[in-house]
């Protein structure tokens, strides 16, 4: 996917299949086009489409529905869990946080088991959207495995709400064979050298939470602050860097793979992802700090199949499946007796497991950045500036 | 059944569509716009102006859409216009079928796989590789206000041709003999009948095109990679991700209105041009 | 209708013969597909006359005219207009105009902007004010004036027709052609307009050349009558003559109606056939050309030709009135005769008293004057 000349017929066939599957990029894709919600509507209102659940039925239902992140499964592991259980499990993906709280909020979803990053925990809970969990239905759940850092966030006042499924960082991927010679290693150099030598090739999400965070982390300010000088420092920056930008979007696989871009905002997975397919696209993240994140399962109010959601819950936390879903989606977790069954290449691979110095000054995303309306404006500012 | 009856029975459902279609979600829109977002998003019942009052922070998004759609429509009736002709004048009937299927083959496909075809193809490695090969170097397409233009047209070619192809099509043939009987060339011919007589046409699919287009954000969103910013990509946000559903209403409803201005002058212009013409028909 | 003096300047010659013709047809072909619609058309159309083509639904006749009028390029042959060919001319190049049988008036134009379309259409260009002036004329001719600014559709039918004839006529054409221009009128309608049409030809003397399959029509609006059959001119004389002398029963048939009687030619003298008929009848009337004796022909015989009377008289048929039709200053009679079948009598009611006239079931003796029938070969 290197050779430059003119686009070829396997080229976009891949490419197609790629987006077909959903693989474009973890986030936001399917936020920015709407579509979410549309498949997930789609999902429910056709259930001649769904296949039909295996004979050997339990006493948990025929189905459970997830809500979920694109690419982040490996459904090999769904085929199994149905065979076992009778239940076949539906997915939802999503783009955003925001469009999973939002559609939670409408009320009526129909999910059973749904994947909510970190920081949304406490806003689910003060909502009233979620369900405690009773960890006596989850025996595969050991609390003592997991690092606290990526399970704290699980328990709001003392009570359990999410169980961790995986971690990663936001840093941002490079095509070094652009560099020069001078690496990239923080986001003062991320946002400078757009303006200079990467000028018109790099990319910046199209979400706040990541791209003011990381134009504050410039500053050296919290990527979570809130503080009104500081996103008006992180604001200038944006606006200056914008005409620079080779595009504002979440989907950055595709321009990174065609050469179009050379730089960009990066979540683990695709800095995974595009390094094992183009050596030179090297993952990086900012000296300063940075996003560090943590996505849970956890079971929405008034979940309709709530036996099929803790028995997929437990599966899903069974050391063996999850090693399995490692190594199909390439985001760690922080779970030590799933790590214990992985292959030494992916414990020691710096993209998935970064250095202690570089993970330590990671900062977890705030409920308060999530909801904060101004940071929202920000970024619409930015993005119609 | 009596015929008052039997016309309440052809009226009823056009209505329950107007209400439930229209009237319903508008008259949302318009309660909500009054409100307040919650802390976590979403709506708080209040009576503010505050929400219009914000509107300017998204002046760009309006300028972009007032720019883009025009001109968007123009470039599709441009294109559209030669199009339809050949195919209801040029074209022996028995291949107009065929033809016209094939600018409907285009819509059989998801418009979202279509614009990812024109990222790859304006893309770096597309268009612009082979303008390079030509001598043209360092254009950039892609994540342009011009590839969003080319995928606005490309993608609403089919609801511009249409309309255009049937007011072609539906044109008395006599009438074009009589304008060459009395002396008229081919161009002077086209100029002075078929022209005025397809404004109805062009009318409608420039209208059509023109309210798809203010509404329009997935094209954009592709296209101009984030950069090229509708209205419709204002009110996704605002609705999917800051979940402001107070604002996001006010941005809506005002662009409902400033549509609703539009097309009514539009129509008022077009019914002058035609002022007297039997056969007016817009929509 | 008085005369009245415009630019339109076609003086109606004395004698239209003697000059050149205004347009011809040499040997012209038409073929559409496997439709011969026009076959060896030839035909020469004098300056200042009323030419109609008649004949029936799919004859050819809009063919020939959108020949002339250059829609339609023949497949081999010559159109001559003004003694040059002009096969190759469009229909913008051409001095003719036509009047279309669904009129064609512009709906997005007024009825002056209709009429003025052709001389707009003029390079070098015509002043404002001569085409408005031209346009009064036209419209003063076929009597709209005041009508300028109306639109098309809120006209009447007629006026439409008027409309549209004013626009061909306004620019001053060699030939104004006329596909079937009365046909989506009403009978009253069509016959003031005929009327028009006459005065209206006269008075400007522009050639015109009027298609129809309206036989009544044709015969009282033409100089001269082209009748066609199947693409081919079968006929052409002036509309006495026609009606006097068909070649054929089909123009017979078609010009006027008559009672037609087959049989076989017992033998010809003198220019007199003698048929006789199968149920052993012995008729004479005048032979048409190449008729020789044992050729199947058949009689024709003018229903104002044959005479009714009370009594027998020498070479009386006898029969009997199966119907009567009062057609005021006629009166229509259906007399069925034994051996001839339904014969149609067309009896003046001048001169005969009231009491006189026949009535149904009544039994009377038919006649003719053998000088008015015609021996026709019998298609
Ligand atoms: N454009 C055409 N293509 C094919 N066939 C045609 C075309 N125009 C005329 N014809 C055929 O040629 C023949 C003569 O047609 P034409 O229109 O000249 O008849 P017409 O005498 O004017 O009949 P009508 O009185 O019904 O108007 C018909 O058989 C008709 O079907
Ligand atoms: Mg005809």
């Amino acid at each position: 996917m290197t050779d430059t000349g003119y686009i070829s017929k396997w080229k976009f066939m891949e490419e197609l299949r790629r987006y077909r599957k959903g693989s474009v990029s973890r986030r936001h894709f399917l936020g920015v086009t709407g579509l979410g919600a549309a498949t997930a509507v789609l999902g429910t209102a056709m259930p001649a489409l769904r296949p039909r659940a295996a004979l050997a039925s339990s006493d948990i239902g025929d189905r459970v529905v997830l809500a979920t992140w694109p690419n982040y499964h490996d459904t090999a592991n769904f085929d199994m869990f149905t065979d076992a259980t009778g239940a076949f499990v539906q997915v939802n993906v999503f783009g955003s946080n925001e469009e999973m709280l939002a559609k939670l909020q409408a009320g009526g979803s129909g999910w059973d088991v749904f994947v909510p990053t970190n920081y949304t925990i406490t806003t689910y809970v003060s909502e009233d959207l979620i369900e405690p969990l009773d960890v006596s239905k989850l025996p595969n759940y050991d609390a003592d495995a997991f690092d606290p850092r990526f399970s704290d966030a699980g328990t709001v006042d003392g009570t359990l709400y999410a169980v961790p499924k995986n971690w990663g960082t936001t840093g941002f991927a490079v095509n070094t064979s652009h560099d020069g010679g001078t690496s990239l290693t923080s986001w003062k150099d991320f946002f400078d050298r757009t303006k200079d030598d990467f000028s018109g090739r790099t990319m910046v999400h199209d979400y706040q939470l990541t791209t003011i965070g990381n134009a504050l982390k410039y500053f050296g300010y919290s990527f979570n602050s809130v503080e009104e000088s500081e996103l008006a420092d992180a604001e200038r920056l944006l606006i200056e860097v914008k005409p620079h930008l080779f595009a504002i979007s979440s989907d950055y696989q595709p321009a990174m793979r065609s050469g179009d871009a050379w730089l960009t905002m990066c979540w683990t997975g695709d800095g995974k992802q595009l390094n094992a397919d183009m050596p030179e696209i090297a993952f990086v993240l900012g000296r300063e700090g940075g996003e560090v994140w943590s996505d849970y399962y956890a079971i929405p109010k008034g979940a309709p199949h709530r036996d099929a959601a803790y028995a997929l819950i437990n599966y899903m936390l069974d050391p063996q499946v999850n090693a399995r879903e490692v190594v199909a989606h390439g985001y760690p977790v922080a779970d030590a007796n799933t790590n214990a069954l992985l292959p030494e290449a992916i414990l020691n691979d710096p993209i998935l497991y970064p250095a202690q110095d570089l993970l330590d000054a990671l900062e977890f995303g705030a409920a308060a950045t999530l909801t904060d309306p101004n940071r929202a404006e920000l970024l619409a500012r930015f993005k119609s500036a | 059944m009596t015929r008052r009856e039997r016309n309440w029975l052809l009226v009823t459902p056009a209505a329950a569509w107007f209400v439930v279609m229209l009237v319903l979600p508008l008259s949302v829109i318009f309660v909500f716009s009054f409100g307040e977002r919650g802390p976590a998003g979403g709506y708080v019942p209040a009576f503010t102006f505050e929400q219009y009052a914000n509107l300017p922070a998204r002046f760009t998004a309006f300028k972009n859409t007032m720019i883009l759609a025009p001109l968007g429509t123009i470039a599709a009736m441009l294109i559209a216009y030669p199009l339809a002709y050949q195919l209801a004048v040029r074209t022996d009937p028995k291949w107009k079928i065929i033809l016209l299927v094939l600018v409907i083959v285009p819509f059989w496909t998801s418009i979202l796989i279509r614009s990812y075809a024109w990222i790859f193809i304006l893309g770096g490695s597309g268009l612009p590789a082979l303008l390079e090969m030509v001598g043209i170097e360092g254009v950039r397409l892609i994540y342009t206000p011009f590839a969003v233009l080319i995928g606005i047209v490309y993608g609403y070619l089919p609801l511009m041709v249409f309309p255009i192809y049937v007011s072609l099509d539906r044109l008395d043939k006599r009438l074009l003999e009589a304008s060459a009987d009395l002396g008229a060339r081919p161009f002077s011919t086209f100029l002075q009948v078929t022209l005025p007589l397809s404004i109805p046409g062009v009318a409608t699919g420039c209208m059509l095109v023109f309210i798809l287009l203010m509404g329009e954000f997935l094209i954009p969103a592709l296209l101009g990679g984030g950069k090229v910013f509708f209205v419709g990509n204002a009110l996704v946000d605002l609705f999917l991700q800051s979940r402001n559903w107070a604002f996001g209403s006010a941005v809506a409803f005002t662009l409902i209105v400033i549509m609703l201005v539009t097309v009514t002058v539009y129509m008022r212009l077009i019914a002058r041009l035609h002022s007297g013409r039997q056969d007016i028909s817009i929509m | 209708m008085t005369h009245i003096p415009i630019d339109l300047q076609y003086a109606t010659s004395e004698q239209p013969d003697a000059r050149p013709p205004i347009a011809a047809l040499r040997n012209v072909f038409k073929v559409f597909g496997d439709v011969v619609a026009a076959d060896q058309l030839n035909l020469s159309i004098a300056p200042g006359e009323f030419l109609s083509f008649l004949g029936p639904s799919g004859c050819g006749k809009t063919t020939a005219l959108r020949m002339l009028a250059g829609f339609e390029a023949p497949t081999s042959g010559e159109v001559l207009i003004d003694g040059q060919v002009v096969n190759t001319i469009e229909p913008y190049g051409r001095p003719v105009n036509m009047v279309f049988q669904s009129y064609a008036l512009f709906p997005h134009m007024n009825v002056a902007d209709n009429i003025g379309y052709g001389l707009r259409q003029r390079r070098p260009r015509l002043a404002r004010a001569e085409i408005a002036r031209k346009v009064g004329r036209a419209l003063e001719i076929v009597r709209l004036t005041g009508f300028e600014k109306r639109r098309v559709w809120e006209m009447s039918g007629g006026q439409q027709q008027r409309v549209a004839l004013a626009r061909a006529i306004v620019n001053e054409p060699k030939l104004l052609l006329l596909d079937e221009p009365l046909a989506a009128l009403d009978r009253k309608l069509r016959k003031e307009m005929q009327i028009e049409l006459q005065d209206l030809q006269r008075q400007i003397g522009i050639t015109f050349v009027l298609v129809t399959h309206d036989q009544e029509e044709a015969l009282s609006l033409s100089d001269r009558i082209c009748v066609m059959r199947e693409g081919r001119i079968i006929q052409t004389g002036d509309p006495q003559n026609l009606y006097d002398h068909p070649k054929s029963r089909y123009v017979a048939d078609f010009v006027g109606t008559s009672n037609f009687i087959d049989g076989r030619v017992e033998h010809v003298a003198d220019g007199v056939a003698t048929l006789a008929t199968p149920s052993g009848l012995r008729l004479q009337g005048a032979a048409n050309a190449g008729l020789k004796a044992g050729d199947e022909a058949c009689l024709s015989v003018r229903p104002e030709q044959i005479h009714m009377h009370r009594d027998a008289a020498p070479g009386s048929l006898p029969g009997t009135v199966h119907n009567r039709i009062f057609l005021g200053e006629h009166t229509e009679y259906l007399v069925q005769q034994p051996a001839l079948g339904s014969l149609n009598v067309l009896a003046p009611r001048q001169g005969q008293p009231d009491d006189l006239s026949f009535q149904t079931g009544e039994p009377v003796h038919i006649n003719w004057n053998p000088a008015r029938a015609l021996v026709l070969s019998p298609d």
